[in-house]
């Protein structure tokens, strides 16, 4: 057996090894890797950063300050349609959920005489909200990830040599899924969301053409690049509106739903 | 019987709002740490407890019964920990760019002179320079990367918990853990292997 990798030695350290017999029989048998280990155990272990400890009554305390500000907003309550479509909503997992928004789009696509904008479907056919709020879920799901990308790399400090293929990686996954959702947003003459969409494909693009890693010169440009744009923000603010949509189309298609019961 | 989360959270979204104190107290405090190390300070983090439970509040009706409830709530809080590092980083730039980048060097210091916990009898034990020292690598490791080793190392939460709070796969949170262990190793090692802490960590 080769020697074991530092990659391998994290994981065992923090029991996430897969094979894990195999790893300490190779402990047993190589000195050098047992050095190594001892080495980064010893590290590890030194790695503290302790918590102060609160009061006695700290959930009393933390009770008392958020009550008032719980009960200045709006209650939760589980929609009708909420609890029937999330257990299923959620068993629909990766691949499914993929093919089940591609066959939705496709559907789009079809030629429809007098293709109806978002704003009629919420107003007159609220039959169709249920699958748009399906695709308003998606859309939110897609701008969250996104948003965790762009707020990764403008956290990164731009120093040396850093490594962004992590980030790269997953614009590059998400490059796709814009440009169905732009074109989406398009065709349902969505401006605001398609010009949102389109500001946020190129920056997906540009972060995915990166290499590897970039110099730090390289990755405080790109930085510049996505915060004077006020690509963030924008994604923020639609995003809030895109979930805010989702939640009326639920609650118009629950209304139309039982009116019709 | 005591009230279990997924109970709490049943009784407040049929309207039986004061149960949401359940689960503020069996989690208020956890959920403290987790933002007193994703933050470095106990300021933001007690902004970003108070903020994690009321975005909770609001969106529990989107709280699924496939993840536990403190997964979910530690995901929240984790996203309000990027973001208040996400302000306080660009409130920072403001100073630096106002100060014409002089004083680049100086803020840094002192947001590692800030981040340093509150020494209490037990932590005396604990070297203060390394307590620094591991405050000013974690400072320095990316926002995602904080919060994959925030999580694994000091919460014992697992890679696939982790891989649901960071919306990544398996995989790719064991490369960020990866990564951010490197990092601390780069920095730390030398120091703790010098002799000067080793007696005293633990």
């Amino acid at each position: 057996m080769n020697h074991l990798s530092e990659q391998d030695l994290v994981l065992y350290f923090y029991g996430d090894a897969p094979k894990t017999a195999a790893l300490e029989h190779h402990l047993a048998d190589c000195s050098a890797c047992a050095a190594e280990y001892a080495n980064l155990r010893a590290t590890l272990s030194a790695i503290e950063f302790p918590v102060p400890e609160r009061a006695s009554d700290y959930e009393a305390q933390l009770w008392s300050t958020l009550r008032p500000r719980l009960e200045a907003t709006e209650a939760p309550k589980r929609s009708f349609w909420a609890a029937a479509l999330q257990p299923r909503r959620w068993a629909v997992a990766g691949a499914l959920a993929a093919i089940v928004i591609a066959a939705f789009l496709a559907g789009r696509y079809m030629p429809r005489p007098n293709t109806p904008t978002n704003q009629q479907i919420v107003e007159k056919a609220p039959a169709k909200s249920g699958s748009d709020r399906v695709l308003m879920v998606a859309v939110g799901d897609h701008l969250d990830k996104t948003q965790m990308i762009l707020v990764e790399l403008i956290n990164t400090r731009a120093e040396g040599k850093v490594d962004i293929s992590a980030e790269r990686d997953l614009a590059q996954s998400l490059v796709n899924e814009n440009r169905l959702y732009r074109q989406t947003a398009q065709r349902d003459k969505d401006p605001e969301l398609a010009g949102m969409l389109d500001q946020l494909e190129r920056v997906l693009v540009d972060i995915a053409h990166h290499p590897d890693s970039v110099s730090g010169k390289e990755l405080e440009d790109l930085q510049q690049r996505i915060e004077s744009q006020g690509v963030l923000f924008k994604v923020r603010v639609v995003e809030s509106k895109v979930k805010a949509r989702g939640r009326a189309e639920a609650a118009s298609s629950q209304a139309s739903k039982s009116s019709t019961l | 019987m005591e009230l279990t989360d997924r109970a709490a959270v049943d009784e407040v979204l049929a309207g039986k709002h004061e149960s949401f104190r359940v689960l503020v107290e069996r989690h208020g405090r956890k959920v403290f740490g987790l933002a007193y190390r994703m933050t470095g300070n106990e300021h933001d983090a007690d902004e970003v407890v108070q903020e994690a439970f009321l975005r909770a509040y609001k969106r529990l009706d989107s709280f699924e019964a496939r993840s536990t409830f403190s997964t979910w709530l530690y995901r929240i809080a984790s996203n309000c920990s990027l973001d208040l590092l996400a302000k306080r980083k660009q409130d920072k730039m403001h100073i630096v760019e106002s100060d014409h980048r002089e004083d680049g060097e100086n803020l840094e210091e002192r947001a590692i002179e800030f981040a340093a916990p509150q020494a209490g009898p037990e932590r005396l034990l604990l070297s203060a320079e390394l307590r620094q020292r591991v405050a000013g690598a974690m400072q320095r490791l990316t926002a995602v990367e904080r919060t994959a080793f925030v999580l694994r190392h000091f919460e014992g939460r697992s890679i696939s918990e982790i891989g649901s709070v960071l919306k990544v796969k398996d995989e790719a949170v064991k490369n960020t853990v990866f990564r951010a262990v490197k990092k601390m190793r780069t920095e730390l090692e030398p120091f703790i292997t010098a002799g000067s802490v080793r007696g005293g960590a633990r």
